[in-house]
């Protein structure tokens, strides 16, 4: 156990606070299928660490064991966060898009690899949209930080297009979506707080999922995360006008629904992100072992991703 | 031979006098809840420790762990500084540990039951277990119920005691714990003072000084020193100003009433605004009477916060305790 036990130091964990999606998608849901790994501990043994946006230079300078800064957000952005030491500092970059391990790996010499964010399937076992009689397409379902909310100011005038008259919210607490202005009275929002006991049963009151993106800043980064979940859950998903249009009827629904079920579980298994992770540590180690004292060069490693 | 002791980082005031020890060769180990040194505050003390990632056993004599009662709240037990805590008593499991308990039961603005002082107690005693425990002073033993006290021991040539000018100071964050402190009653003092012309200095609030030494001149040219504090355990802030030869004005609160002799070395005082206010201006007017109160208060904090005195009690503690841990397991 000693020799191969994994450390993941989460986003939470350094800003002492809870329920951070990244940390649960990219951390927590990890571990219910990595018996060899757990949430950091101060004064545990590690093999390898992985810091799940967790800035601590100090340590990563000093560890030296297996070390992966994982991104999911393109935090190099800001001046202040370390994440370009941090980066230089360790082993690997792991990031949750290809478009971060593209801005990133542009940064560092360090090996930048994409690890897609995915779902824990046992999480949503049972739990699947039966589309089956329910008509046209009435209900939509929004959900994630309310920051996010200009992503759904853009989909209101087309949900009244199409005839879709109740939105549903979930999200972060004290933080009601308000339509804009504009559109005020025209249609039913009931908003939910976000939680993950009561999330996925939110979502399943819903016809469809949007999940509209927008072009500017940190959104060219995001990952697909919510579409995967909502997908688990057998719920289509419409990230555009055309999408939205596409997804109007029963029979509509009920195909993307079961063709995108089925991706998710052939290609959004989380326990494919263990067996990555466990690939890449595995070929570190083999690295580290017979160049331990080389300097890392850009393109100087060989190691790759299963698949990859 | 050395002690070989294994501690974090917590309280860097109280921690540079134990690094000094010269019977401990101390290792760090490394923790994210409290993020690196300010080099104001004691300067460079790198140098007198040596970090470390992990827990190996059989390596360490002991371990000293840090806590107070914030730490003992379920979210930061869960994701704050308690679980700095929570962390190293899980996983050092075959040493002795000495707890160092900063605080004391009080903390009101919590949210129930949190706020109870018996809620707080109880929960110690839970984490607590077998470990050693040490207090600041022998009011916090009372109220803990438990708990060694060691009070906290300073190199009295180390502090400046410098010509003096008339000004009031007090060493104090810029916030939290707002009864703990009685920042209020410090507040009320600054604008019962300001009514006087009398501009107090809260330092870390008024002004922030760039390092070490602009502290010590700053403290050492400082008449008068008030204490606001209700609950504080020894606050090293008014060892250190009594060190430098400041006019002490405190609360008589955690011992202080053992140490100081009400307008001989000192004074004490109520919760009174006013009265603090005018016993400030009176003080100011006399600089005579405040030097010859300032200096019998440095004679007492040479008596009573001495470092040797500090340095041979934990000495012995540790004699104690590791001594006494080898007969267990033997």
């Amino acid at each position: 156990m000693e020799s191969n036990r994994v450390g993941i130091l989460t986003f939470e964990q350094m800003q002492a606070m809870q329920n951070f999606g990244s940390t649960r998608i990219r951390a927590l849901s990890l571990l219910n299928y990595w018996p060899e790994a757990e949430l950091f501990r101060i004064g545990q043994r590690y093999a390898t660490v992985i810091f799940q946006k967790a800035y601590w230079l100090e340590y990563a300078e000093k560890f030296d064991g297996v070390k992966i800064l994982d991104l999911c957000d393109p935090d190099l952005l800001h001046w202040g966060s370390h994440c370009n030491a941090m980066a230089d500092a360790c082993d690997v970059v792991t990031t949750s898009t290809k478009s971060l391990e593209d801005i990133v790996s542009r940064y560092t010499a360090t090996p930048t690899f994409c690890i897609p964010d995915r779902v824990d399937l046992n999480s949503v076992r049972g739990l699947r949209k039966c589309h089956s009689e329910n008509g046209p397409t009435r209900t939509a379902a929004w959900f994630g930080y309310s920051m996010n909310f200009p992503s759904l100011d853009c989909a209101v005038p087309e949900l009244l297009l199409h005839g879709i008259n109740h939105l549903i919210v979930v999200a972060d607490y004290d933080k009601p979506y308000w339509l804009p202005l504009e559109f005020y009275g025209t249609m039913r929002v009931t908003n939910y707080v976000w939680n993950i006991e009561t999330v996925y049963g939110h979502l399943l009151e819903a016809d469809i999922v949007l999940n509209y993106r927008l072009d500017s800043g940190r959104w060219k980064y995001k990952s697909n995360n919510k579409t995967i979940l909502a997908w688990a859950l057998g719920l289509p998903v419409a990230h555009s006008v055309r999408e939205l249009a596409a997804l109007l009827s029963e029979e509509a629904r009920i195909q993307e629904a079961d063709m995108r079920y089925q991706e998710v579980q052939r290609d959004y298994d989380v326990s494919q992100s263990v067996i990555e992770y466990k690939s890449l540590i595995a070929r570190i180690m083999t690295q580290k072992n017979g160049q331990s004292s080389a300097p890392k060069q850009p393109g100087g490693y060989s190691i790759q991703l299963n698949g990859a | 031979m050395k002690f070989k002791i294994l501690d974090v980082q917590w309280h860097i005031g109280h921690q540079y006098e134990m690094l000094k020890f010269p019977f401990i060769e101390w290792s760090w180990l490394m923790q994210y809840k409290r993020r690196g040194f300010s080099k104001s505050i004691r300067g460079d003390i790198s140098n007198m420790f040596e970090y470390v990632c992990c827990y190996d056993r059989n390596v360490y004599d002991a371990a000293i762990l840090h806590l107070d009662q914030d730490c003992l709240d379920p979210v930061s037990w869960d994701v704050g500084k308690g679980s700095v805590y929570r962390d190293m008593n899980e996983i050092i499991d075959d040493i002795p540990k000495i707890v160092i308990m900063h605080g004391t039961p009080y903390r009101p603005e919590s949210r129930s039951p949190y706020n109870d002082p018996q809620w707080v107690i109880d929960r110690l005693q839970q984490i607590l277990g077998q470990n050693h425990m040490i207090v600041n002073s022998q009011q916090a033993a009372r109220q803990w119920q438990c708990g060694i006290p060691i009070i906290h021991g300073l190199d009295p040539m180390e502090w400046f005691d410098l010509p003096k000018y008339p000004r009031v100071v007090t060493t104090l964050s810029p916030s939290g714990m707002p009864s703990y402190y009685d920042r209020g009653f410090l507040d009320e003092v600054k604008t019962a003072l300001r009514r006087r012309d009398i501009i107090h200095c809260q330092i870390g609030v008024d002004c922030f000084p760039g390092s070490w030494d602009e502290y010590r001149e700053l403290i050492g040219h400082s008449l008068i020193y008030f204490n606001p504090t209700k609950e504080s355990p020894m606050p090293r802030a008014r060892t250190e100003a009594m060190l430098s030869g400041a006019c002490i004005i405190t609360t008589p609160y955690h011992d202080a009433d053992t140490f100081i002799q009400n307008g001989f070395n000192g004074f004490l005082i109520e919760r009174d605004p006013e009265y603090v206010a005018d016993l400030i201006e009176s003080l100011i007017c006399e600089p005579d009477r405040a030097i010859v109160i300032g200096q019998r208060g440095k004679h007492t904090a040479q008596q009573i916060f001495g470092w040797e005195r500090f340095a041979r009690t934990w000495e012995s503690l540790l004699g104690e305790v590791t001594s006494s841990h080898k007969t267990d397991v033997a």
